[in-house]
C-alpha cells in the first residue's frame, strides 16, 4: 500500500518571497534556498504563521530538499494539522514556509539580519 | 666677627641716621628685623653687603642714596658696620659720595664710593687692596653667599656644581690659606730651580742636563693642560648626556605608548578576524542544522498536543489488507473453502472498509512522522550545544574588543605630538656622546700615560742634577730646593687629608641638620657630598640621588630650601670662622611643617643670628617659639607717604634680660 504522505520528488515547491530567498543566498546566509524554506516552515509554525494564496515562483523539487530536514519539517506540521494527502501537506508546508518567510523578512527590515538566535 | 651694631645714613630705604644695636649674649644670639614688604628688609641685607663688598656690578650709584635726601641735596650714604674680631674692635664704613669737586648734576659718574676700616681706633691701612684684602680674610667674597643669604632663593645651592662646593669648602673651613700657602711654595720650588740651574748652566755638562729638563719639563706642563681640558670636556659630554637621557626618558614613556597601541591595534585585528570566523561557524552550523534543532524545540513545545495520538497503541494491520490477503488463500481462516460468491462478498465488504482504511493510515503516517523527528534529538541537542558555544565566545570578544577599543582611544590623546624622528635625533646624540666620551677617555689616558713617562724623566733628570759634581754654591742650591721641596710636599699631603677630613665633617653636620628639619624622614636618609664635591640625596633605600637643574624628580621647592639651608648650617657648624649668619626671609615659601622646624633652628645656624622677616611670615606661635633667643626685635616702618621710602626705625623690643 503506498504511502498517503509521500510527497511527490518531482513536485515544484513554491513560494511568494522568491526575492528573499534570492537575497539570502547573495548575503551567503544560506547555501541553497531548500535550506531556508524548512527552517522559515518552522518558524511559521512556531509563529502560528501561515500564509495562503499562490505561490507563484518555484523554490526546487521536493527532491532537493535535504531528506532530514524534510523529514523534520512534515513530522512538525503533521503535529499542527491533519491533511488528508501529501498534496494537501505540502501545500500546508509551503503556507507555514512563506507565513515564516513574512517573519524573517520583518526581523530582516528591523535589524538588517536574520536573528537565528531568536528562534534556536 | 661679631656685630655689635650696624648704622645706615640716608642709604637705599633707610632716610637720616637709622641704627640698629645688634649686641648678644650666650643665650639670646639672634635679632629680628620685622618689616612689611617694600619697606627696607632687603635693604638691609644689601647694606652689609655693600659695606663689606662694595656695589655689585652694574649698580647705579645714585640709586644707594635714599631718594628723598637725594632730591633735598644730600649725596652722600654710608652704611658702618662695628663689629668685633679676633679681639680686635672693628669700624667698617663704606660711603658713597660726591668724587672730588664735582659740579652740576650729580649722576653715577661723578660719585664714587670708598672703604675705611678702623681696628680698634686706628686706620692701619690706608691701601684699597690691604683693606679688601683684610675684609676677604674674615669673610671672603666668595664665600660670603654662605653667611649672607636670600632666604627666598635659597634653593638654587642645592644644585651647584661639585666645583662651587669645594672651593666654598676650602674658603670658609680655613684650607685655602693652605692653597696659598702650596702655591707660594710651588712658586719658590720654581724660583730655587732656577737659581740652581743658572749655577749649573754656568757648566757644560749641567747646562746640557738643565736644558733637557727645562724640554721634559715643559713636555709635562703641556700634558698636564692636555689632562685638564680633557676633564673638562668629559665633564661636559657627562652632563650633556644627562640632559639628553633626561628628554629621552620622556619620549621613552610615549614611545611605550605607541608600542602598546600597536599591540592592541594587532588584538583587535585578531579578533575581529576571530569574530568573523564565529559568525561563519554560526552561520555553517545553521544551514547544516537549523532545521533540526528549531525541529526538536518545536517538537517539545508541541507534542502535548498529539500526546493521544503519540500514546496510542498501533493497532494490527487493517482490515482490507487482511481481506485481501484472504482472497488469495485456498481456505477461510473458519475453514471454509473460498469460493468465488465468498472471494466477490470479501471484495464489496473491502469497497466498503476503503475509508476506514485510508483513515488509519493517516494516523498511522502521522504517528511515524511525527516520531520520527525524535530520532534527530540527540544531534540537534549536540548541534544547539555547540551553537549556544559560538555565540558564548561571541559575546565575549565583543567585549574584550570594546575594552581594548576603547584603551586605544585613551592612548591616541596621549601619543599626540610624539615625534619619532626627534626621538631618533637623540637616541643618535647619545650615542655620537658616548662615542666621544671613549675617545677622550683614551686621548686623556695617553696624555697621563705621557706625563706619568715625562715625570719619571724629570725625577731622573733632577737625580743627575742632583749628584752632578760642582761647587758648594750649587749644593746649597739643591739642598734649598730639597727642603721647599719636602714642605711643599707635606703640605699638599696635610691639604688633602684636611680636605677629606672637613669634607666628612660638613657631610655628617649637614645630614644630621638636615634630618632634623626635613618632613621626610621617611623617604630621606642623608646628604652626601662625593669625593667630587657633588651634592647627592641619599633616599631610603640607600640609592644616591643627584640634584640637577630641570630633572623630573628633583625634590619640591621647600625641601630643596631645607636641602640648602642645612648645607649651610653644616658648613658654619665646621668652620673655625666666626660670622653672623644674616638671612632675609628664611621661613618664606615654607609649608607649616617646615616653618616650624627651620623656626626652631635658627638659633643654632650661627654665633650670631640677624634676620629679616615680614610679621605675616613669622605669626604669633612661631614668635613664642624663637623669643627665649632674641635679643632684641626691631620694627621697621615706611614714613613717607610720598613715592619714595623714608623708612625708620618705628619700634625696638629689647628682650635681652642683661
Amino acid at each position: 500500500m503506498s504511502e498517503i504522505y509521500q510527497l511527490n520528488e518531482m513536485r515544484k515547491v513554491g513560494t511568494k518571497y522568491i526575492h528573499f530567498y534570492r537575497r539570502m543566498k547573495d548575503q551567503k546566509i544560506i547555501d541553497h534556498m531548500h535550506q531556508l524554506f524548512t527552517y522559515a516552515c518552522l518558524v511559521g509554525v512556531k509563529e502560528d504563521k501561515r500564509s495562503e494564496g499562490s505561490k507563484t515562483d518555484d523554490i526546487c523539487n521536493v527532491g532537493n530538499i535535504d531528506k532530514n530536514n524534510l523529514e523534520v519539517a512534515k513530522g512538525i506540521v503533521l503535529m499542527k494539522c491533519e491533511p488528508t494527502n501529501a498534496d494537501e501537506l505540502l501545500k500546508e508546508i509551503e503556507s507555514y514556509a512563506d507565513g515564516g518567510i513574512e517573519v524573517l523578512m520583518r526581523d530582516f527590515e528591523n535589524e538588517g539580519t536574520i536573528r537565528l538566535d531568536k528562534y534556536i | 666677627m661679631i656685630i655689635n651694631k650696624i648704622k645706615f645714613h640716608n642709604f637705599m630705604a633707610y632716610y637720616g641716621e637709622v641704627e640698629f644695636d645688634l649686641s648678644i649674649d650666650e643665650q639670646r644670639n639672634v635679632t629680628i628685623i620685622y618689616a612689611p614688604n617694600d619697606v627696607g628688609k632687603t635693604c638691609f641685607f644689601n647694606g652689609i653687603m655693600f659695606c663689606l663688598y662694595g656695589p655689585s656690578k652694574g649698580t647705579d650709584l645714585t640709586d644707594l642714596i635714599n631718594k628723598n635726601a637725594f632730591q633735598e641735596g644730600k649725596y652722600e650714604a654710608y652704611v658702618s658696620i662695628f663689629a668685633e674680631h679676633q679681639g680686635n674692635e672693628l669700624n667698617i664704613t663704606r660711603t658713597v659720595k660726591k668724587r672730588g669737586m664735582a659740579v652740576g648734576e650729580v649722576t653715577s659718574q661723578n660719585l664714587d664710593h670708598q672703604l675705611r676700616i678702623w681696628k680698634n681706633g686706628e686706620e692701619p691701612w690706608d691701601d684699597n687692596q690691604e683693606t679688601y684684602d683684610y675684609i676677604n680674610s674674615i669673610i671672603h667674597k666668595d664665600a660670603a653667599k654662605y653667611f649672607f643669604f636670600d632666604g627666598e632663593k635659597i634653593e638654587t645651592y642645592n644644585i651647584a656644581s661639585g666645583a662651587d662646593y669645594k672651593d666654598a669648602i676650602l674658603r670658609i673651613l680655613g684650607i685655602k690659606e693652605i692653597e696659598f700657602a702650596i702655591d707660594d711654595f710651588k712658586r719658590l720650588i720654581k724660583e730655587y730651580e732656577k737659581e740652581r740651574d743658572v749655577i749649573l748652566s754656568k757648566e757644560n755638562e749641567g747646562n746640557e742636563l738643565v736644558q733637557q729638563k727645562n724640554m721634559v719639563m715643559e713636555s709635562v706642563e703641556s700634558y698636564e693642560t692636555d689632562v685638564t681640558a680633557c676633564d673638562q670636556e668629559l665633564k661636559d659630554i657627562q652632563a650633556r648626556i644627562v640632559k639628553l637621557e633626561e628628554q629621552l626618558k620622556e619620549n621613552e614613556a610615549i614611545k611605550q605608548k605607541i608600542e602598546e597601541r600597536q599591540k592592541i591595534r594587532e588584538q583587535i585585528k585578531q579578533l575581529k578576524l576571530d569574530q568573523n570566523r564565529i559568525e561563519e561557524d554560526k552561520l555553517k552550523l545553521f544551514r547544516e542544522n537549523g532545521t533540526l534543532i528549531l525541529g526538536s524545540i518545536l517538537a517539545n513545545d508541541l507534542k502535548p498536543t498529539v500526546a493521544d495520538l503519540i500514546t496510542e497503541p498501533n493497532s494490527i494491520l487493517p482490515s482490507r489488507d487482511f481481506i485481501q490477503q484472504l482472497l488469495e488463500e485456498t481456505h477461510c481462516v473458519c475453514g471454509t473453502e473460498m469460493t468465488d460468491l465468498l472471494r466477490g462478498n470479501l471484495q464489496k465488504t473491502i469497497g466498503t472498509l476503503a475509508e476506514k482504511d485510508l483513515e488509519w493510515q493517516r494516523k498511522s503516517e502521522r504517528k511515524r512522522a511525527i516520531q520520527g523527528v525524535d530520532i534527530f534529538s540527540n544531534h540537534s541537542e549536540r548541534a544547539k550545544v555547540a551553537y549556544d558555544e559560538l555565540c558564548k565566545n561571541k559575546v565575549r570578544i565583543n567585549r574584550e574588543l570594546n575594552e581594548l577599543e576603547a584603551r586605544e582611544i585613551e592612548l591616541r590623546s596621549d601619543v599626540g605630538n610624539y615625534n619619532e624622528a626627534a626621538v631618533q635625533r637623540l637616541a643618535e646624540e647619545i650615542a655620537r656622546l658616548e662615542e666621544k666620551n671613549k675617545e677622550v677617555e683614551k686621548k686623556k689616558i695617553t696624555y697621563e700615560v705621557n706625563r706619568d713617562i715625562k715625570r719619571s724623566e724629570l725625577t731622573e733628570l733632577e737625580k743627575k742634577i742632583a749628584k752632578h759634581n760642582v761647587s758648594r754654591e750649587k749644593d746649597e742650591a739643591e739642598k734649598k730646593l730639597v727642603y721647599c721641596r719636602s714642605v711643599y710636599n707635606a703640605l699638599v699631603e696635610y691639604q688633602d687629608t684636611l680636605i677629606e677630613e672637613k669634607r666628612k665633617e660638613v657631610e655628617n653636620n649637614s645630614s644630621h641638620i638636615f634630618l632634623q628639619l626635613t618632613n621626610k624622614r621617611n623617604k630621606y636618609k642623608s646628604l652626601k657630598l662625593s669625593d667630587t664635591y657633588e651634592l647627592l640625596l641619599e633616599q631610603s633605600d640607600g640609592s644616591l640621588y643627584r640634584i640637577e637643574r630641570g630633572r623630573s624628580l628633583n625634590p619640591s621647592t621647600g625641601q630643596s630650601k631645607i636641602i640648602s639651608l642645612s648645607y649651610i648650617a653644616g658648613i658654619n657648624k665646621s668652620t673655625n670662622a666666626v660670622a653672623p649668619v644674616i638671612i632675609d626671609n628664611p621661613v618664606g615659601l615654607f609649608s607649616e611643617e617646615h616653618r616650624e622646624r627651620v623656626v626652631s633652628y635658627l638659633p643654632n645656624f650661627g654665633k650670631q643670628v640677624i634676620f629679616m622677616v615680614t610679621g605675616a611670615d613669622l605669626g604669633a606661635e612661631y614668635r613664642r617659639m624663637i623669643e627665649p633667643y632674641v635679643s632684641r626685635a626691631y620694627y621697621l616702618e615706611d614714613q613717607s607717604d610720598l613715592t619714595w621710602n623714608k623708612t625708620r626705625i618705628a619700634r625696638v623690643e629689647e628682650l635681652n634680660t642683661v
